[in-house]
């Protein structure tokens, strides 16, 4: 099976964070990236297979709603920490940038059949688009 | 609705008049360049982009932002773009760009940015083909870093004597498109201003990344590519002085246009992509809530309902 790329799964986490309309230790889910980094450098020698359900299990510590975008944090590998730091980084600035656009396009008024999920999924396809250069650092 | 209202004498129709007038010294340029096939582009992207706002919005028609969507959008695509696919960028400027949003003065993202961008993700081949027709010539852009790019001087760069997009062909004639926004007034000096000087000044002080310094070293302090190549000058005059997109106050048009300009630098000295001005407008447009918020926002909400809402 392919792992998910970093970028994808930022974008998949900022997806479910916006859609579940409960934002919750927004940190803690942006520390996941590093403590999956960390994990994975961590000298297990043949216990290298308990690395995915410690984080897993790391990753669904806080309350339940931050735990689905956690664990989708915590699913890429993580090549180094600057990758993890940079990931945690734009999962913040997505949710941040995804945020502030979704209480323009409220008060512009959007067409009522757009409101919500769809135009956050279109704000943040966009973002995905706009941000790609990110993806390549 | 509550007020205040503001009123302009200025109607939308007029204002996309004024645009369409700054931009056709581009087209007609591009069409003197590149023949038939850029005539070819400019109709079929004006065809879907007003299509498509026939379908959603056909109240709106006759205001003229569709076709000035198609337009600008054509402005962005690469020489060698087919018909067909410069129809597809302007139905998804209208499409995706404006319509999901509530129609015109609703869309949080430059409609011809937002189609450029989405496109690119979606059919790369079109958009980072190395090796770009220009003049009967096949080269690479100027800003290319591993394609054996050369740099241009700065004649050829201001004539358009190197390969890129549409609005390449001449980019002389988007400044002087820019100047006759600037003259009646259509957009803000202050943007334009702000985003080349800054991109000119972090030309000059920012060192090149790895992929720029081991590639292409005359991407590193020579502002003058950077200006005149790519998209920077359509982003300067046509993209990041959209109204609707672009923050309230003048102070944070300017912040807003730093901000685009140290995203298209980042991305030209720091990633594989040769050119990060359209990109780089959707980041800016994206930053505008909350530049609004800082400037505007906060000085007219009253006290009350700011302690109420902390």
């Amino acid at each position: 099976m392919m792992p998910i790329a970093v970028y994808d799964a930022v974008f998949v986490a900022a997806a479910v964070t916006l859609v579940s309309d409960r934002r919750g230790r927004l940190g803690w889910v942006a520390l996941v990236p590093l403590i999956a980094a960390a994990a994975a450098l961590a000298p297990l020698g043949d216990h290298r297979y308990l690395i995915a359900p410690l984080v897993a299990l790391v990753a669904t510590l806080p309350p339940v709603r931050a735990a689905a975008p956690a664990l989708v944090l915590a699913a890429p590998a993580y090549g180094s920490l600057r990758a993890a730091l940079l990931a945690a980084a734009l999962f913040l600035v997505t949710v941040w940038l995804a945020d502030g656009l979704d209480r323009r396009v409220e008060q512009r008024g959007a067409a009522p059949s757009w409101r919500g999920a769809p135009a956050r999924f279109l704000v943040l396809a966009v973002l995905y688009a706009a941000l790609l250069p990110v993806g390549h650092l | 609705m509550k007020g205040p209202f503001l009123r302009s004498p200025q109607s939308t129709r007029g204002l996309m008049i004024q645009v369409l007038i700054a931009a056709t010294p581009a087209l007609i340029a591009a069409v003197v360049r590149l023949g038939a096939p850029a005539a070819a582009m400019i109709v079929s992207a004006v065809a879907g982009a007003v299509a498509i706002e026939a379908l959603v919005h056909r109240r709106q028609l006759g205001d003229g932002s569709a076709v000035v969507s198609g337009v600008i959008v054509v402005l962005l695509l690469p020489a060698t773009t087919p018909p067909w696919l410069a129809a597809l960028a302007g139905a998804t400027a209208i499409g995706l760009g404006k319509a999901p949003w509530g129609g015109l003065g609703k869309n949080p993202f430059n409609p011809a940015a937002l189609a450029r961008a989405v496109l690119m993700v979606v059919l790369p081949a079109h958009f980072f083909a190395p090796m770009w027709r220009w003049d009967a010539v096949t080269a690479a852009s100027p800003l290319s870093k591993e394609v054996g790019a050369t740099a241009p001087g700065w004649s050829a760069l201001i004539l358009g004597d190197v390969p890129g997009c549409v609005g390449q062909a001449a980019p002389w004639t988007i400044v002087l498109g820019g100047l006759i926004l600037v003259v009646l007034r259509t957009i803000d000096w202050r943007v334009p201003l702000a985003y080349l000087s800054t991109i000119a000044l972090i030309a000059v002080v920012l060192p090149g990344g790895a992929r720029v310094a081991g590639h292409a070293p005359w991407l590193i302090g020579d502002p003058s590519i950077h200006l005149f190549a790519g998209g920077t000058l359509i982003a300067a005059f046509f993209l990041l002085t959209d109204p609707v997109t672009a923050p309230m106050s003048a102070t944070a048009r300017v912040g807003f246009a730093a901000v685009a300009a140290t995203a298209t630098m980042a991305i030209r000295q720091f990633t594989p992509y040769p050119d990060g001005a359209v990109l780089a407008v959707l980041v800016a447009n994206a930053c505008t809530p909350w530049f609004d918020r800082v400037t505007v926002e906060r000085r007219i909400t009253p006290p009350r309902a700011k302690r109420s809402r902390g």
